[in-house]
């Protein structure tokens, strides 16, 4: 979707990410919901729309635990790591046909602390295939089943270890410069980085994201809010699209197509602008291979350049295209993608310190999530009185 | 590989019983889609190329070539202590699709890209009819010494 009268991202807010947090997954999100009303310049009561994910808080406890008086609207989209982005396009056509005014997106989660991904309840789509087929063989987890499709472009496409480290190492060091990561404090050298002891060969320990204990929000409006005093954050274009089929990975032909193909092309049609017109990229990191498969499907590399592009044109700060400036899902903290948006607007804004990309102007989103669903947004800075 | 704290699926699912009572006879037996005669796999109630919602299960060459693999390093699946072992999804020689299943009969390291593979019927959890289809690379009986001369 691409409106002249487009939403923004009003408000942001996060808790710190940490392994294991004192408090419950209530309170963390309560953390994040005010912070991100108060970035808004909101009060919280006026919050009336909610989108959230499945395993994290959820709407109607929000609106428990908040006191929310009047909330209009709620929804889970369950599109997996692609459900962040695409909940933007959800909350831009609440807010702007007028159904909500003020649309939340949360995340809170003891992921760390609490219980660990494999042994949560799936929410995956044909329940079916996942047990007469995956689980029999002996594959249940996201690392498994996305180990085929790395396997296989980096036979088909010469992706080698070493883009694979540099998207790892380029994580971390953001994540260093970022006091709010969980990886903050650590750092992270090659040497390190290869005795990762093996997740799901070619997905050893280092190309995994973290599971994070912490909450992040977002409020989305019609209005900046922000009187001028400073930049607004304008979410220019939103898309979703979906892999054929998208419930089973190993008969998909071609095998290595993605549903961000597909919503990646539709964006890029519907704005003036390009990938080389984006002044960095928050790309969906559950591994390592997911980051360059995706900026490959978004447009910003060709199979044959994409392995240009993160070993010398840059994907670190002051690269070509700096990625994940906070860390991701693979250094900062696995909010299911939506700290992406949330560093992309502080990008905007100019927020971001020592990791700030100068005179951002554009950032482009991703998501990836389920068995290849995809998602893509641009955010536009817009200076001034909105 | 011990696969006997492999629980089993549903094997009396429609969907996927031909399939698993084939296997318990040590035959790989796909649907074949009555209307368009494609083989949809996974299989589908509806034919999504047809419509059709009739099927007939037929044998098939218990060959193909290792398409993709995983060496699973950190055990999570349930039955699956022993870790590493590898999981392939493996393109199947005399119809258009791709099955997923253990590999055994090679170290993970030897597996190659696109090697021939077939099947082996092994007998898994606790019910005499739950039996899964693995793959190995296929002996190459007309195989010489690798180094020859050396």
């Amino acid at each position: 979707m691409n409106s002249n009268n487009a939403a923004y991202v009003r408000g942001v807010g996060n808790t710190r990410y940490v392994k294991k947090a004192d408090q419950s997954v209530e309170a963390l999100a309560v953390t994040a919901i005010d912070a991100a009303a108060a970035d808004a310049g909101i009060a919280v009561s006026d919050i009336d729309g909610i989108i959230v994910y499945h395993g994290h808080i959820g709407t109607d406890e929000v609106i428990a635990q908040l006191r929310l008086p009047d909330v209009k609207l709620r929804a889970i989209i369950d599109i997996g790591g692609a459900s962040a982005v695409s909940a933007l396009q959800m909350a831009s056509l609440y807010v702007l046909n007028g159904a909500a005014t003020n649309v939340l997106l949360v995340r809170a989660i003891k992921g760390n602390s609490g219980p660990r991904k494999a042994k949560r309840r799936s929410f995956l789509p044909s329940q079916q295939f996942r047990t007469q087929l995956e689980y029999v063989a002996g594959c249940n987890t996201p690392a498994q089943r996305y180990a085929f499709l790395c396997r296989r472009y980096m036979h088909e496409h010469g992706l080698t270890r070493e883009h694979l480290a540099e998207i790892a190492l380029a994580a971390r060091a953001h994540a260093n410069l970022n006091p709010d990561a969980q990886m903050y404090e650590r750092t992270l050298d090659m040497d390190e980085y290869l005795s990762g002891r093996v997740i799901a060969d070619p997905y050893w320990l280092y190309d995994c994201c973290l599971e994070t204990d912490g909450a992040c929000a977002v409020v989305v409006s019609a209005q900046p809010g922000t009187d001028g005093q400073r930049p607004a954050v304008k979410i220019l274009a939103t898309e979703e699209g979906h892999a054929d089929p998208p419930d089973d990975i190993t008969n998909r032909d071609p095998f290595l197509h993605v549903g961000l193909e597909k919503a990646a092309a539709r964006l890029w049609d519907s704005i003036s602008l390009g990938p080389d017109d984006m002044d960095a990229a928050m790309v969906y990191d559950c591994f390592t291979f997911e980051v360059a498969h995706q900026l490959e499907a978004a447009g910003f590399a060709t199979p044959d350049t994409i392995g240009r592009l993160i070993l010398e044109d840059g994907i670190r700060l002051g690269g070509k295209l700096p990625v994940n400036t906070h860390g991701g899902l693979l250094s900062e903290g696995h909010m299911v993608g939506l700290n992406h948006i949330v560093e992309a607007t502080r990008q905007l804004r100019g927020e971001c310190g020592p990791r700030q990309v100068s005179g951002a102007r554009h950032v482009a989103i991703t998501g990836w999530g389920n068995l290849g669903d995809g998602s893509i947004t641009v955010l536009g800075r817009h200076d001034g009185s909105a | 590989m011990d696969l006997r704290d492999v629980p089993a699926p549903d094997l009396e699912d429609p969907l996927f019983q031909p399939y698993w009572a084939g296997a318990a006879e040590g035959k790989l037996v796909l649907p074949r889609c009555s209307g368009c005669e494609r083989v949809n796999w996974p299989p589908r109630s509806v034919c999504p190329h047809c419509r059709s919602t009739e099927s007939a299960w037929a044998e098939h060459q218990p060959h193909g070539t290792l398409f993709s693999w995983t060496v699973v390093g950190r055990a999570t699946a349930p039955g699956y202590h022993e870790v590493p072992y590898a999981v392939g999804i493996v393109a199947l020689d005399d119809a258009p699709v791709r099955l997923m299943g253990t590999i055994v009969g090679a170290e993970p390291s030897a597996l190659v890209m696109d090697m021939p593979m077939s099947a082996r019927f092994a007998p898994a959890g606790s019910s005499p009819e739950f039996t899964l289809v693995q793959w190995e690379p296929t002996a190459d009986l007309s195989a010489t010494p690798t180094n020859p001369g050396s």
